[in-house]
């Protein structure tokens, strides 16, 4: 991986047609004049087919093309044959959008594979809101896996969109959407594998703009010197200010630094190279300063009317199975929990609801659509919703009648949920899942997760009493303030499961299968625990072994999280700029798709911090002070920072806060003034009216 | 109760649809055509709709068989126009009849393939006379198949690119032939393989 096989940039530098027609225009790559087209077909060198996208006047009255590349599907047509899946690598799928005559080429990116990628509901949104919009095309770009990476770097194949076959490098925007933090050496190689500098600084013209958005944007930091701007929240509308800016710029031949200038008005966008971060010599941040009148605090953008807002009835389908198969709809968006370790549930506020008529007409839509078997409805936390039953009473009719079914991810168990589900799934009894998250009482306030012991016992008595028999539930170790009381309460509570079970089922002869997973607890940016300090892994392990001894009850299984792959994402979910070049190193030493456990190593990232001179446990394992300047708080979520510190001293004292409908705690998220929020509205004075 | 065939194109990017996606997409083709097709009981009721003779990834067809019930009348006519629409890239729904003729009954598939790197210019013809075998790989383990019991009237001619042009029947069944497995005696770098016609023991076309 240290020295490219290729680099498509290489192939077009020695491209003289850049010479030729320098003359046309200040950006020789993008634009011809029509007449030479023809002649840049000719000399065109590469393996790859010239295109012209779209035809517009320019200042002087000739007829200027925009051109780019599509590579040459012939090479595809080799070595697709070769790998695994290659319905991946191909586009072509029903309910694509193909718009070969955009004036704005976008390379949607995703840092993961396709099966995942498209699983993804936020990349099926921006997908369908930017080609939505006239002259804008968004094209798909997912990694390749090992196979089909190995067979491009062979034959000299830059990434390409799937939709027009277009090399990223040729596109006006790369968008990386980053969800996880341990994408983010992928998006490096993808970057490398586009032919593209990975530095924003290396990378002088104005196309192809390199932007990131998603949850991991709430700390761009670690990633901040790839990136030419974020994206700081809900994309649907900023994404396409963004993208007429740039159009506008590129088409007055305008150099990238003016256009960040401007972009960095838009509210939302984070330009990263107009802040300068200083460090104090115990390492921490002593300041971070906007350069000229780049604003002190970027707030999240979201969308405001989230009822009418633009949702993807219409997206491609899939020719090949992926993660989840299926469409889904969007309940609401935030929650109402205030979950003190969530970083979902603080970062999508306020809670806004799509009312059952637009969710009805959407579902059905898209199962009109894409013919599937599975409707999802998705948020955090289903059960919240107001109208769930008119919901789905809406909605079983007609997808019965179709064949197909519901899933209802993240429901409370309870009564009612299960009677929903015994309609919504017939026969089908799917797992149950809980995620209490701390075994004691205690602990659980201390997090301010609202679950009782007796909610969970009353639910799974009803639903071993109703035939189901599968449980699943999800707790973390390493919570602050956390025992070995704490620790053993999991196993108590797992105990008391099992009673339950011999008590209520109806079928004694089918024994329960009860799954107990633990995992390491990861302290996230703009929650209440941002100042905390990881565990070691040493300890975890130590209550890893603890709860284990505890555990061997009959039907039980345990299941823990490794406990390396969460340090790293300790590492550089609350990182600064200066693992910029650790990410680098990490990917030039063959770090990639380390989502997947098989391609991490934690070794890489230790040799990595060492060879920077940077210390693992500064970032992980650091208690924060309460006054320290945090790498990540130019980028405001609506949420102020002085209630998280609030929520922080109540975690210490196991004191709860009620949700946002029992009561507004006026977090300060009501002033992003979303419609049909759960917020108070404001009043004239600005202030919430609780 | 009505068996229904249909006869459809896999061409373009649909040839890296693997046979296994290659039914379930077309289950959802169905559905979002609003084409009733005839439901298996059971627990997991799926719809009963088989693509016969399994096509490998890679290659293109022109003749490839749905068979599927339908509790419905449906209209011969209209069938194919309802469902193209529905279709990926590179699929096509060709012609729809009843499945009458029976799929046994195909014993040769006419292919065409485009072979890429073929230095030598064997005698085909001498070798499906010779009695030569090849080496077919099964989940079973490794078969000796005999190239003049599933290969006829092989024709090979060169094209301008340097590419060659095979046109050849393969046996469709008892033995199934993958042509790729002339890789061994033709010895080529790469080909493309399409199927063109399906037909009954005696080179007719089967319908
Ligand atoms: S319920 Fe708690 S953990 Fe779940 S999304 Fe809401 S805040 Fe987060
Ligand atoms: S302003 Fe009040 S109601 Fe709105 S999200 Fe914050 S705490 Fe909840």
């Amino acid at each position: 991986m240290n020295s490219p096989v290729f680099s498509y940039l290489d192939f077009i530098r020695r491209a003289n047609f850049r010479e030729q027609f320098a003359a046309f225009s200040k950006n020789p790559r993008r634009m011809l004049c029509h007449a030479t087209l023809r002649r840049a077909l000719f000399f065109c060198p590469i393996r790859a087919i010239c295109q012209a996208h779209a035809k517009m006047p320019c200042k002087n009255g000739v007829n200027v093309v925009l051109f780019t590349h599509m590579i040459d599907t012939t090479i595809l047509n080799e070595i697709l044959p070769l790998v695994q899946k290659p319905a991946r690598y191909t586009g072509g799928e029903y309910g694509e959008t193909v718009k070969p005559g955009a004036a704005l080429r976008v390379a949607l990116c995703f840092p993961d594979l396709y099966e995942i990628g498209m699983s993804n509901l936020g990349c099926r949104i921006l997908y369908g809101s930017g080609n939505a919009e006239d002259g804008i095309a968004v094209e798909r770009v997912f990694a390749p896996d090992k196979d089909f990476r190995e067979q491009m770097t062979k034959n000299g194949v830059p990434l390409y969109t799937l939709e027009t076959k277009t090399p990223v490098s040729e596109c006006d925007i790369a968008a990386f959407s980053l969800g996880y933090e341990m994408c983010f050496t992928t998006v490096l190689d993808m970057l490398h594998l586009a032919g593209l500098p990975l530095y924003s600084e290396q990378r002088d013209s104005l196309t192809p703009l390199v932007v990131g958005g998603g949850v991991c944007c709430y700390n761009p930091e670690p990633i901040a010197d790839f990136f030419d701007l974020f994206i700081i929240g809900e994309g649907e509308e900023v994404n396409t200010e963004v993208y007429r800016l740039l159009e506008r710029h590129r088409n007055a031949g305008g150099s990238k630094s003016a256009f960040l200038l401007e972009a960095a008005k838009i509210p939302g966008v984070y330009v990263p190279s107009r802040y300068e971060t200083a460090y104090n010599a115990n390492g921490t941040v002593a300041a971070i300063s906007p350069r000229d009148d780049a604003p002190a605090t970027v707030t999240k953008r979201i969308v405001r009317d989230f009822d009418s807002a633009y949702f993807p009835t219409a997206s491609p389908v899939p020719s090949t199975e992926i993660t989840h198969d299926r469409v889904s709809v969007e309940l609401f968006r935030g929650c109402i929990h205030g979950c003190r370790f969530c970083q979902a549930g603080y970062a999508y506020r306020p809670l806004r609801e799509k009312s059952a008529k637009t969710l009805i007409r959407q579902g059905k839509a898209a199962i009109a659509h894409s013919g599937c078997e599975e409707l999802g409805l998705l948020s955090l936390s289903s059960s919240d919703y107001t109208e769930l039953a008119a919901l789905c009473d809406g909605l079983l009719p007609e997808l019965s009648q179709k064949g197909a079914s519901l899933s209802l991810p993240s429901l409370r168990v309870d009564r009612f949920s299960l009677e929903l589900m015994r309609r919504a799934l017939g026969l089908r009894k799917p797992g149950l899942t809980f995620a209490p998250e701390a075994g004691s009482q205690r602990l659980r306030d201390v997090i301010n997760k609202k679950i009782t012991e007796e909610d969970i016992l009353n639910g799974l008595s009803s639903a071993f009493s109703g035939g189901w028999n599968t449980v699943k539930l999800y707790f973390m170790l390493g919570l602050p303030g956390e025992t070995d009381e704490d620790v053993l309460a999991i196993a108590e509570l797992t105990r008391k499961i099992y009673w339950t079970w011999k008590s209520a089922a109806t079928d004694k002869k089918r024994p329960p299968r009860i799954t107990v997973s633990t995992s390491f607890f990861v302290p996230k940016p703009h929650t209440a625990f941002q100042w905390a300090g990881q565990i070691t892994p040493e300890e975890y392990m130590r209550r890893v072994s603890l709860l284990r001894e505890e555990l061997h009850i009959k039907n039980v299984v345990y299941n823990w999280h490794d406990a390396e792959n969460s340090v790293i994402e300790a590492l550089l979910a609350r990182g600064d700029r200066r693992l910029s070049p650790v990410l680098e190193r990490v990917w030039r030493d063959g770090g990639n798709l380390e989502g997947w456990s098989e391609n991490f190593s934690f070794e890489r990232w230790q040799n990595a911090m060492t060879d920077s001179g940077l210390e693992l446990s500064f970032y992980t394992e650091r208690q924060r002070g309460k006054d320290e300047i945090l790498p990540w708080q130019t980028i405001s979520i609506g949420v102020d920072a002085s209630f998280l510190l609030k929520e922080a001293v109540r975690a210490e004292t196991a004191a709860t806060t009620p949700n946002c409908r029992e009561s507004c705690s006026a977090c300060g998220a009501a002033e992003l003034c979303a419609e049909n929020s759960v917020c108070p509205k404001i009043t004239a004075g600005g202030a919430a009216n609780a | 109760m009505l068996k229904y065939r249909l006869i459809f194109e896999k061409t373009d990017t649909a040839v890296f649809i693997s046979h296994l996606d290659t039914m379930r997409t077309l289950q959802r083709i169905f559905r979002r055509a609003d084409i009733p097709v005839k439901y298996s009981q059971g627990f997991n009721p799926h719809p009963i709709m088989s693509v016969v003779l399994p096509l490998s990834v890679g290659q293109s067809s022109l003749c490839e068989v749905l068979d599927f019930e339908s509790e419905s009348a449906l209209n011969l006519k209209e069938l194919p126009g309802r469902l193209t629409p529905f279709c990926p890239h590179g699929i096509r729904i060709t012609d729809a009849r009843l499945a009458l003729g029976k799929i046994s009954a195909i014993k040769w598939v006419e292919v065409t393939g485009t072979l890429y790197g073929l230095t030598q210019s064997p005698d085909l013809a001498a070798l499906c006379g010779s009695g030569a075998t090849i080496t077919k790989k099964t989940k079973k383990g490794e078969l000796q198949l005999t190239l003049s019991e599933c290969v006829r009237q092989p024709e090979l001619s060169a094209n301008a690119d340097g590419s060659q042009t095979l046109r050849l029947f393969i046996s469709a069944q008892e033995p199934s032939f993958n042509p790729e497995l002339l890789r061994q005696v033709l010895g080529y770098a790469r080909a493309e393989y399409r199927r063109v016609s399906l037909r009954t023991a005696d080179f007719e076309g089967w319908a």
